[in-house]
């Protein structure tokens, strides 16, 4: 029983994360066990794509198609972007919000280029003759990298949630524990593309 | 669990000091130098086994800079690093399970 009496959550306060039975938060405990789901749903499709990276049938190759000096400029974008998703949580953690919002809106905006780079190499692919059916390494090298845009594209959505929570006075700095979840979501995100631009970008070379 | 160890990990979850703006600039300069050492081995040419071998590295060296610092595993709950490391042993678990039904199955033709 005496486990029970340390285990018990302190008094709740307004809008802030308290720890649960555990000892730790529940939403950033909840963050973490959604993202090991996500090294699942990323390591199925990166077998995916390694297993079919050779099927091209008359379509380019990765070898012929990739260009990996573009590629190269994305991966700092999103590496700039986990730099300056710390700095945010960090301002926000100390009290300096409006700090933290130029950090958090900085952040949006190079995921959003990150983007529209991922749209640009989609477009000029499909100009080459990489549709999403050419072959089966197409499709799986979509589908991993569009899985990769959309998870970006929904981080964005949440770190806008934060900066206009912010620029109303709703994100105290008690609550800074959310912006440190949205922050997790946002460094899984480019972890996973560390993960990409090395297993199927730099690899591509001999294919 | 004992009381102390409750207490420990209490401790880890709310108790630890997040590390300075600096020294976040210099991971980010560390991940940086690692990226472009990555990309100058696609222009060298080197033997696949060693491309493959030093890439894994610098690909790890970048995760457990991204880990460890920006996500703050050095310093937080031990049970969150636990959770991580489960799923990536899931993911590469589900790798080893597809590869051998594609490609080891296929080869003894079961």
């Amino acid at each position: 029983m005496a486990d029970t009496a340390t285990l018990e959550a302190p008094p709740a306060k307004a809008g802030h994360h308290q720890p649960g039975t555990t000892g730790m938060s529940n939403q950033k405990l909840a963050m973490w066990v959604f993202l090991a789901s996500e090294c699942l749903l990323f390591g199925g499709l990166i077998s995916t794509y390694l297993l079919y990276r050779d099927t091209t049938l008359d379509g380019p190759t990765a070898g012929e198609i990739f260009d990996i000096p573009f590629t190269s400029v994305s991966s700092f974008v999103l590496l700039m972007s986990s730099l300056t998703m710390v700095l945010a949580l960090s301002a926000i953690t100390r009290g300096d919000h409006p700090r933290g919002r130029l950090w958090l809106l900085t952040t949006a905006l190079l995921g959003a280029v990150f983007i529209g780079g991922q749209v640009y190499e989609f477009t000029t692919f499909y100009r080459e003759g990489l549709g999403y059916t050419t072959s089966p390494f197409s499709s799986a090298f979509f589908t991993l990298t569009g899985f990769h845009g959309v998870h970006v594209s929904l981080g964005i959505v949440m770190l806008m949630s934060l900066y206009i929570s912010s620029a109303r006075g709703k994100l105290r700095t008690e609550q800074s524990e959310t912006v440190e979840i949205v922050g997790l979501y946002w460094h899984f995100v480019d972890l996973v593309w560390v993960l990409i631009f090395t297993i199927i970008y730099l690899t591509a070379r001999g294919i | 669990m004992s009381d102390a160890a409750i207490d420990t990990d209490v401790e880890h979850a709310g108790g630890h000091d997040h590390p300075s703006d600096l020294d976040y600039v210099k991971v980010f300069v560390a991940l940086l130098v690692l990226t472009a050492i990555e990309v100058a081995t696609f222009f060298i040419d080197m033997p696949t086994p060693m491309l493959i071998g030093s890439l894994g590295i610098l690909m790890s060296v970048k995760i457990y800079l991204i880990a460890g610092w920006f996500m703050h595993l050095r310093v937080d709950n031990r049970l969150f690093t636990r959770f991580f490391i489960t799923g990536i042993i899931g993911a590469v678990t589900v790798y080893l399970i597809m590869l051998s039904t594609f490609v080891l199955w296929d080869t003894f033709d079961f």
